[in-house]
């Protein structure tokens, strides 16, 4: 199945598809080079690498400086996605509940506005309320409740467009059938998106996850997120235990959400012809 | 547990456009009316008004003489089965058509007991368990029928149910959903803007334009004796001849010649050019004559520029009917000639709904 | 050429439409009970606490310095530097980054299949592993005795000297392929949408590739183009991460100078001012780009 484009660029097919590639690379190489460093046999980081071995990783592994930062993150990641899950999700379901389409636009924005809050700004602000109300500082919760903040988009985003694509006309079946509002919210609009939910608390958790700057300021003392003490050996001990560890996190991310990814698809394809509606 | 309906003056506004104009409407129990009408006419906005699902500005709805335009879509226990059917995809088929009991916290054991017996009742039985997806488009309809009247719904309503289905299933089922709806005994109301669905299925057409009712009769009634030009061009083809001297009609003893013909093009034949002239024929030349299957059509130009149209039967002689060469139709049976007066010489006894 | 009849899901959908109406209603069913309240207010709260009180606590440490912050920073050439600095990285990353977005999605959509799911491969691979563990690939690269110069050492260009490591040109490489995925997937989905028969329409009638191109594809793929370069802008005005770990101290972003002033040089006031200033500017244009061009429709 060529996709007709091909035909309508002609001869610039060819430019295009070199330089995409070239662009590609831009994309690729840098993993490439970070994943051979972690493979290194020697004591510095490298390329190319000398020799092979897994050293760093049995290394990594091992070291309670990895592990502990690693729990810890996997922790605020878990309490910040189930916030994130539940009020973006909430907030999808309400914004097709909404009349008035100015109204509907305005709250949209809002739950998409903090893609777009600069991290730091907001992590400074953060950070004073950990200042302001002393013995919060000592806690996870300033943090956790902020990277819910920076998660919850994405929920939104993705729930949200798996209602558009949810005929509405269940609703109002559903209705004159009888059915009160939790009851249709239970039994008919939750099971259909449920899903879509499941893939938004996997990448909210991803994003979660790797998100540094919240933990640069709102990290207490003696602790560290599993990204902070990444920038932290990135900055002082730049050793192959750094690229080790990053290859993990990231192969383990790529497969997680890989598969999340292919099952996603697969289910769309086999739910496609129930939502072909015709108009008049 | 079928009930009388009645709609009572009402007015339904979206936004600065009103969509219903103080519509009424009495229908029997029992009985199948279908609004028909062209898009924009109401008659969707008319449908969501009975089952609730659409706020009304004044008037009244009431079952069995009980007002319920106060209630709730889910308080009034109506039967909708939607354009898209809106099967729930992630129940079975069984689930689906038992969701008005589960909604009403029914027991499982009589959910899936009336569950089966309204899929037999639909032809579909042993399908309970099925995906909704996995079915075709006329046996999702049919869930979606069984699913509307599971519960024993005070009314029917059915929006467009046939528009997303293919031509010739279309046809079976419009005969299928009738014969469902007579065995059951539910008042139904249907919405279509498909004229030979709506005389197909229904005891009573309303036609709909511009958020009025501009007719309601039986089928027959209303395709024999439209009450306006509106009517006669949106059921059927129809000639629509003016009234003018030589073709006048005497009406409560005079002489009448304001009003328009209207005559169907089956009624119209083909006489020699000798023939001598009569009230109802038309001289002109042949524009085209194509055949159809069944019938042959004819279009011919007049002398006074109207294109009439006329059908014969396939089995009709029509080396006599050239393009481009003249011809003479005519009704010779004076009866099936329906005349529409303007409404100031309408009569007040021939208003709207009653023959002429 | 008929249109098309099915209302795809998705698909936006014309005021008038069966499908509109249907969504109407099921809006205005919801109306008079307190359905919106329950699930509505709930996140609606969360907003307002997680995003007023930080926002606050931003003014009052912005107001409780000695002197007027506002007025302080603005006279402080390094702010004022790295804002223009900061401003002008944005435009030229948002500017390349779009240019390479566009090429990358025709690519994608052009190139044997073969290639095509090595370019996916390579898209999601960006996409899904962290901003910082992609820029720690850059630093090995760009690094004295990286990857870069084994690689010019091995084409016998070892005499060539490069300085790119704590460069602003070093810089750039790095968070444009940061950016990249963000400014392809739009177009993507824009480039799946565009109508196959009009494309084919285009070839038929004998249009050229640049006719083709400006009557077809540009006015679909467009929007798709504006929203990816809005959300690289608005995400390249908060960079942090990247040109701190590439950009070496002489090219602080505003972010950079934000948590500087905060931890070096101990000036909340001055920090929680910049702060407010970043937020603000980016806030504004997100708005503003967000009501010109429907940014964040296109987002579900």
């Amino acid at each position: 199945m060529k996709n007709p484009l091909a035909g309508v660029i002609g001869g610039f097919r060819y430019p295009v598809v070199v330089l995409s590639v070239a662009i590609g690379l831009l994309l690729f190489v840098p993993f490439a080079v970070l994943v051979a460093t972690s493979v290194t046999s020697g004591q510095l980081i490298l390329f190319p690498p000398q020799g092979f071995s897994l050293k760093w990783y049995v290394s990594v592994l091992g070291d309670r400086a990895w592990t502990d930062p690693f729990w810890l993150s996997m922790g605020v990641s878990l309490a910040a996605t189930a916030i994130a899950v539940l009020l973006g999700t909430s907030g999808a379901l309400a914004v097709h509940r909404i009349v008035r389409p100015g109204v509907g636009r305005l709250v949209r924005t809002l739950f998409i506005l903090p893609i777009a809050l600069p991290p730091v700004a907001y992590a400074v602000g953060l950070h004073r309320i950990n200042i302001l109300f002393e013995g919060l500082n000592k806690s996870l919760v300033v943090l956790v409740l902020g990277e819910a903040i920076i998660a919850m988009p994405y929920v939104f985003v993705l729930v949200s467009s798996a209602m558009n694509r949810v005929d509405p006309a269940l609703r109002l079946a559903a209705s004159t059938m009888g059915a009160s509002w939790p009851m249709i919210l239970r039994r008919v609009e939750l099971p259909i998106v449920l899903p879509t939910v499941i893939t938004g608390a996997i990448f909210a958790f991803s994003v979660v996850f790797d998100e540094v700057v919240l933990s640069v300021f709102l990290t207490p003392p003696g602790t560290q997120t599993f990204p902070l003490a990444m920038l932290s050996a990135a900055r002082e001990a730049f050793s192959p235990n750094l690229t080790a560890a990053s290859t993990m996190v990231s192969l383990a991310a790529l497969a997680l959400l890989g598969i999340v990814t292919v099952v996603g698809n697969r289910r769309a394809r086999g739910r496609r012809p129930v939502r072909k509606v015709s108009s008049t | 547990m079928t009930v009388a309906l009645d709609i009572d003056d009402v007015r339904v506004t979206l936004g600065h456009n009103e969509v219903l104009k103080g519509v009424s409407l009495s229908v029997q129990p029992g009985e199948f009316v279908t609004l028909l009408g062209a898009s924009g006419s109401g008659k969707s906005t008319l449908l969501n008004v009975i089952a609730g699902l659409q706020k009304i500005d004044s008037g009244h709805v009431l079952f069995d003489g009980e007002n319920v335009e106060r209630r709730s879509p889910q308080k009034r226990n109506v039967g909708f089965v939607f354009q898209s059917y809106a099967l729930f995809p992630h129940m079975t088929v069984g689930e689906n058509v038992s969701f008005p009991l589960l909604a009403a916290r029914r027991p499982a054991k009589e959910r899936a007991a009336v569950a089966r017996e309204t899929l037999e009742l639909v032809q579909l039985g042993g399908m309970a368990d099925r995906e909704p997806a996995s079915l075709s488009g006329g046996q999702r309809q049919r869930v979606a029928l069984a699913r509307a009247i599971a519960a024993n719904p005070r009314v029917l309503l059915l929006d467009e149910p046939m528009a997303a289905l293919d031509k010739q299933l279309r046809e079976h089922m419009q005969v299928e959903i009738k014969s469902i709806q007579r065995r059951v005994g539910i008042t139904t109301i249907a919405v279509t803007h498909d004229q030979t669905e709506a005389l197909t299925m229904s005891d009573r057409v309303a036609i709909m334009h511009d958020g009025c009712f501009v007719q309601m009769a039986a089928p027959t009634e209303l395709y024999r004796h439209p009450a306006t030009e509106y009517v006669a061009k949106f059921l059927g083809e129809a000639n629509l001849v003016p009234l003018y001297d030589g073709r006048i009609l005497p009406v409560d003893g005079e002489e009448q010649k304001t009003g328009t013909a209207v005559i169907r093009p089956e009624d119209l034949e083909v006489l020699p050019l000798d023939a001598p002239a009569m009230a109802w024929s038309f001289d002109g030349i042949v524009r085209v004559v194509s055949f159809q299957g069944d019938r042959f059509r004819i279009e011919m130009d007049t002398s006074d520029g109207r294109v009439l149209v006329c059908t014969l039967p396939s089995t009709a002689d029509v080396s006599l009917l050239v393009p481009g060469l003249p011809a003479r139709l005519a009704c010779t049976d004076p009866e099936r000639v329906h005349i529409i007066f303007p409404p100031e010489i309408l009569a007040q006894p021939l208003a709207v709904g009653s023959a002429v | 050429m008929t249109l098309r009849q099915t209302t795809e899901p998705g698909a936006t959908t014309a005021p008038g439409s069966a499908r509109a109406r249907l969504t109407r209603f099921a809006a205005a069913l919801s109306s008079p009970s307190s359905e919106r309240r329950w699930l509505l207010w709930p996140p609606l709260a969360f907003f307002a606490v997680m995003l007023g009180i930080p926002m606050v606590a931003l003014v009052v440490t912005a107001l409780s310095g000695e002197g007027n912050a506002f007025a302080e920073i603005f006279q402080l050439n390094v702010f004022v530097s790295a804002l223009i600095r900061t401003f002008v990285l944005a435009l030229i990353v948002t500017a390349v980054t779009v240019v390479f977005g566009l090429i990358y999605s025709v690519g994608l959509a052009v190139a044997p299949s073969w290639l095509k799911w090595i370019l996916l491969a390579w898209l999601f691979l960006s996409l899904w592993t962290s901003v910082m563990v992609r820029s720690f690939g850059w630093m090995l690269i760009e690094l004295p005795l990286g990857a870069l110069h084994w690689f010019l050492s091995l084409i016998g260009l070892s005499e060539v000297k490069i300085e790119l490591y704590q460069t602003t040109v070093g810089m750039y490489p790095a968070m444009i392929a940061v950016m990249l995925p963000f400014a392809v997937l739009p177009v993507v989905a824009a480039i799946e949408s565009l109508d196959r028969e009009q494309l084919r329409a285009a070839v038929v009638y004998g249009a050229g590739p640049l006719l083709a191109i400006r009557t077809v594809v540009l006015p679909v793929v467009r929007p798709a183009l504006i929203s990816g370069g809005v959300l690289v802008f608005v995400m390249s005005l908060g960079f942090y991460v990247t040109p701190l770990l590439l950009g070496g101290p002489s090219n602080m972003t505003i972010s950079g100078l934000i948590n500087t002033q905060l931890n070096t040089a101990n000036r909340p006031d001055l920090a929680a001012a910049m702060s407010i200033v970043l937020v603000a500017a980016t806030m504004l244009i997100y708005l503003v780009a967000d009501r010109l061009f429907k940014v964040s429709e296109r987002w579900g």
